[in-house]
């Protein structure tokens, strides 16, 4: 589900002026690539969820306390607070597990009207993923998914990142240049 | 793997979504819990109109006028009371400036030559005021008193000079006036003169009916044996003989200056002021005389 600019600068008013349909409708525009950005970083799905939920109600609650006058986009807020819980997520989990993608215990995150062939090809592609998309340095793990998974501009990432876009450009290039190292490694490995 | 095929991979990651089930359980849930205390939902037209238009926009595009109108009234009060804190003020005072500003500025904004010979008569009465004030200072050292006197003096004889100027000038452009009307007179253009004085008598009417009334018995029948145009050259403030009198007095008045009688030099401006007053109303009881002498 797209919005154009003008629709999310609406809704983020609307949502200022503690609109709560408004802010239902953000919900139902971003909570799909939310969970996939959080879900990517602690790798685990009811942990995912939680962290989602957890996030979307602080959201709500720091609009309403706060006049957020710097705030650009509406999506730079949710990501940023988004970032921020899964910073304190990992504080407290520190030690306790290795982040690792949870598919490889059987549990299917695909929604479940896909068809067996698309299943098949997107589980081989995350079996990739999930192997070598945690051995790459946290913010190089981030953009990508910013950038390549959730389609966000180099303007957006950069807000989010608070960093300048020629920043955000190099980071995303070194980013893909350690993943394609990563793989080709394994395909010599093979 | 290329580039374009591991893209291709990172972008079908796009599939993953979370669970149907939670993603519709927890958005009753997220509704319920935002739902305390929040406000009815705007139309967007209404939003849009707010953004465009700020709510205090009024108050704020007041706020340049106000201040605008407060302070061109800061000045007005200011200005004005400093006008009249620096009437009595003599030189070497903080607002003797101000007094002569104001006096150049009450001459630059005269437009009738005769005012503008009062008002030099008046300021040329203030420099004599001015003078007494710092007679009577015993406070200052003598030597910065004379000093004051001798510019205060310059100042008067200056203001005097510029009064005659005008005074003679007034008398030298109503001469060529009146020879004029003369020479018209004289080739027998009785028709021209009846324009000219028929309009002054309609004014002389308005202004002073008590003054022609009263005065037409004994008035009447001078003006038709004279020559009508004698009445009008008597009667204005430039005139030759008001002018040549106005001169005396105020020669006399810089002589009693020079011989430090300023007291005496005053009185001779006020009488200059009352020349100048006469001939004004000598003026309108010639012009009525004149009306007479046509009907």
């Amino acid at each position: 589900m797209k919005i154009g600019k003008i629709e999310e600068k609406l809704l983020l008013y609307k949502i200022k002026q503690s609109d709560k349909e408004a802010f239902i409708r953000a919900y139902d525009l971003y909570v799909d690539q939310l969970y996939r950005f959080i879900y990517f970083k602690v790798g685990n799905r009811e942990e995912a969820e939680d962290l989602c939920s957890a996030m979307f109600l602080k959201t709500w609650h720091y609009i309403l306390e706060n006049s957020l006058k710097d705030q650009k986009t509406l999506k730079a807020l949710f990501y940023k607070i988004s970032r921020n819980l899964i910073i304190d997520h990992y504080r407290k989990t520190r030690g306790r597990e290795t982040i690792s993608l949870d598919s490889e215990n059987g549990v299917n995150i695909t929604d479940e009207k896909q068809s067996p062939d698309s299943s098949f090809e997107l589980q081989a592609d995350l079996l990739v993923i999930q192997t070598k998309l945690p051995e790459l340095k946290d913010e190089y793990r981030e953009v990508i998914i910013l950038r390549f998974i959730n389609e966000l501009s180099i303007n957006e990432i950069a807000e989010i990142l608070d960093k300048s876009k020629g920043n955000v450009r190099i980071l995303i290039y070194r980013a893909l240049n350690a993943l394609k190292g990563l793989l080709s490694q394994e395909e010599k490995d093979k | 793997m290329n580039d374009q095929e591991l893209l291709k991979k990172l972008n079908s990651l796009k599939e993953i979504k979370p669970d149907s089930h939670w993603r519709e359980e927890y958005r009753g849930i997220l509704f319920s819990q935002i739902s305390a205390g929040s406000s009815e939902s705007k139309s967007n037209i209404r939003i849009l109109w707010q953004s465009i238009v700020p709510r205090h926009l009024l108050v704020n595009l007041a706020k340049p006028v106000w201040l605008a109108s407060l302070a061109s009234i800061f000045i007005l009060v200011t200005g004005i009371g400093s006008v009249y804190a620096s009437k009595n003020s003599k030189p070497g005072d903080s607002l003797y400036i101000a007094k002569i500003i104001s006096e150049r500025a009450q001459f630059a904004i005269t437009f009738d030559e005769k005012n503008k010979v009062k008002l030099g008569v008046e300021f040329a009465t203030n420099r004599a005021k001015e003078m007494i004030q710092v007679l009577e200072d015993t406070n200052q050292a003598t030597t910065v008193n004379n000093d004051k006197l001798e510019k205060l003096s310059q100042n008067f004889k200056k203001e005097i000079s510029q009064v005659k100027d005008r005074l003679s000038k007034a008398a030298k452009s109503q001469v060529k006036d009146d020879e004029s009307e003369v020479f018209g007179a004289n080739l027998g253009k009785n028709d021209q003169r009846m324009e000219i004085a028929e309009p002054t008598a309609l004014i002389s009417e308005q202004v002073k009916p008590e003054v022609n009334s009263s005065q037409t018995d004994d008035k009447a029948i001078e003006p038709v044996e004279a020559n009508a145009t004698s009445t009008v050259e008597q009667a204005d403030l430039a005139s030759p003989p008001t002018s040549r009198q106005a001169d005396q007095l105020l020669e006399e008045a810089e002589k009693l200056v020079d011989e430090k009688n300023i007291n005496g030099a005053i009185d001779k401006l006020e009488e200059v002021n009352k020349v100048i007053d006469q001939s004004e109303l000598g003026k309108v009881e010639g012009a009525s005389e004149t009306a007479t002498s046509t009907n």
